[in-house]
């Protein structure tokens, strides 16, 4: 009686975030109605030799395009989920313009406990590879969870070791710590012109900032929204652009 | 120090009027008088080389009414250097609005690189402008040098995508109606359709200006009535404030004189036909008699470089 319970809790949540329809807000609403792909609008803003920083980069295939788009470019990618990562480091072993780390760039340095989602059945749960820093909440938590520990590196000392005082492109997904961290590189954000990070209308796991409060926060930080792509009450993918760029383009 | 550098600065754009005309393409033809038809005296059309079958697709249109457009080969911008680039398009100065534009660094190997307007002395374009879009704007600049430097008065100026929706000779006819209309000496272009057409064939009508760097970008300015005008002067003519599209236009002496200053003046910003600012006198048709091939059916030769192959 209890299994039946559990998978019909489940399937409330997986039935919204496998939801079909794609919403959009955002400036673009329009353009992207007609495209299936929302995540790249960042190369309509960036010089063609770009720093790009990517937290949560194991979609290689995303990595693998920036790549080739911009070989003279810098492009740093963390990928803390060691599922993920033997994998990304084969595809992106090729291109001398991508740096790997199996670190997560976040807040501060130091190991932390790190959560591999996991359906009843020990399968992925999710978007394939889900992974936060957060916990799941109750009552899903005994059936979601993998616990690991993964390393972290403070992002602001990071850039200063690696002398980077140039960020053109922000991309992350830190699933659901997102706006955590953008609230405290605030100082490093000055030379941004594109932030893309991965949005949660709702959220199975604890403390997740939901889109709503970060699309205020990212107004707040100088950042306007370009465009967002979406499933209701599920995930998405929002790009911000900064906002002398912004208005220079549309006021 | 700082006073002399800001003065240099200030003067670059007044330096490059010579190295503009250097990058025109120079036409020379036989037998002029091939090319005229009535009050017009020479009909032009703008083709890239390794496009022979727009080209053909386009004048046999023409031909059926006896029409002999002059094939002007095209200034290919794909194969544009940096070095060539750095002479055409707007130095950033003091003074100037920054805006979001494209750049072509020699050290980018060709490809643009989209940046915002920060370094005072760099050349530089508006967002997204490709170079395919820059010789195409080149490619006008030549042909309207080449009208002006033979004394034409009157010239047709086509783009290798048009579609013929009327007998093209009735256009003989309205530009006496149109010299008659206003005076022979006030009016600069007519266009020969009313609007530029999108993929479904629906007009996108063209009110306001696009932003540039070295002009007033408020509001106010760039949608002032001058700029947003649709004035129905006739049943035939429609007096207008901007326009899309460059693909068939009328264009009388002063009008040539106009375009090639303000290129001169103010250099390649914009693309071609987004550049209204220039103090132009605009008419256009109030139905097709020549208009566009619809885009969605179009070869677009000013996108991508792999058109190149």
């Amino acid at each position: 009686m209890r299994f039946l319970f559990y998978l019909l809790l489940l399937s409330l949540v997986l039935g919204p975030m496998h939801g079909e329809e794609l919403l959009f807000e955002g400036v673009w609403k329009e353009v992207l109605k007609t495209r299936t792909d929302s995540g790249n609008d960042a190369y309509l803003f960036l010089p063609f030799n770009p720093v790009i920083v990517m937290v949560g980069g194991y979609r290689s295939g995303k990595v693998k395009k920036l790549a080739k788009m911009y070989p003279k470019g810098q492009i740093f990618v963390f990928e803390s989920n060691p599922e993920a990562f033997p994998a990304l480091l084969k595809e992106v072993a090729f291109f001398g313009n991508v740096f790997v780390s199996n670190a997560l760039l976040y807040l501060g340095s130091g190991t932390f406990p790190f959560y591999l989602y996991r359906d009843i059945y020990g399968e992925p749960f999710g978007s394939d590879l889900e992974c936060s820093l957060l916990e799941p909440s109750e009552p899903l938590s005994p059936f979601l969870k993998k616990i690991t520990n993964v390393y972290c590196l403070s992002f602001t000392n990071w850039c200063q070791s690696q002398k980077l005082f140039h960020i053109d492109y922000i991309d992350l997904d830190l699933g659901g710590c997102e706006w955590d961290l953008l609230q405290n590189i605030s100082e490093i954000l000055g030379s941004v012109s594109v932030i893309h990070i991965r949005t949660h209308e709702t959220s199975f796991k604890r403390d997740t900032i939901l889109f709503p409060d970060v699309k205020k926060g990212m107004e707040g930080l100088g950042f306007n929204l370009l465009s967002h792509w979406f499933c209701e009450l599920g995930q998405g993918e929002a790009t911000f652009i900064q906002r002398k760029i912004f208005d220079a383009m549309f006021k | 120090m700082r006073c002399l550098s800001r003065l240099l600065l200030l003067l670059i754009p007044f330096l490059g009027i010579a190295a503009l005309r250097d990058s025109f393409k120079k036409i020379e033809v036989d037998l002029p008088g091939k090319y005229r038809m009535g009050n017009i005296d020479f009909v032009y059309m703008i083709n890239l080389d390794h496009r022979p079958q727009k080209f053909a697709d386009a004048s046999i249109q023409l031909l059926k009414y006896e029409i002999c457009p002059y094939r002007v080969s095209a200034i290919n911008g794909w194969e544009l250097t940096s070095k060539q680039l750095d002479q055409l398009g707007l130095t950033y100065v003091p003074g100037m609005t920054p805006l979001m534009a494209t750049c072509y660094p020699e050290e980018a190997d060709g490809a643009p690189s989209y940046e915002f307007m920060q370094e005072y002395g760099k050349v530089y374009f508006c967002h997204h402008m490709a170079k395919g879009t820059i010789g195409c704007y080149l490619s006008h600049l030549s042909v309207l040098q080449h009208a002006y430097d033979a004394g034409y008065e009157t010239i047709w100026v086509m783009e290798d995508d048009i579609l013929v929706e009327l007998d093209p000779w009735i256009l003989v006819d309205l530009i006496s109606h149109l010299d008659a209309l206003v005076g022979r000496e006030n009016w600069d272009v007519l266009f020969t359709d009313p609007d530029y057409r999108l993929a479904k064939g629906q007009y996108a009508i063209a009110k306001g200006l696009p932003k540039r760097p070295d002009f007033d970008n408020s509001y106010e300015e760039r949608y002032s009535p001058r700029y947003t005008m649709q004035v129905d002067v006739s049943p035939h003519f429609r007096r207008i404030g901007a326009r899309f599209g460059a693909y068939s236009m009328i264009l009388r002496r002063s009008g040539i004189r106009k375009l090639l200053d303000f290129a001169e003046r103010h250099k390649l910003f914009l693309a071609y036909d987004l550049d209204n600012i220039c103090e132009m006198r605009r008419y256009a048709c109030r139905y097709d008699v020549v208009t566009q091939v619809p885009v969605v059916d179009a070869i677009t030769d000013n996108g991508q470089s792999e058109i190149n192959e």
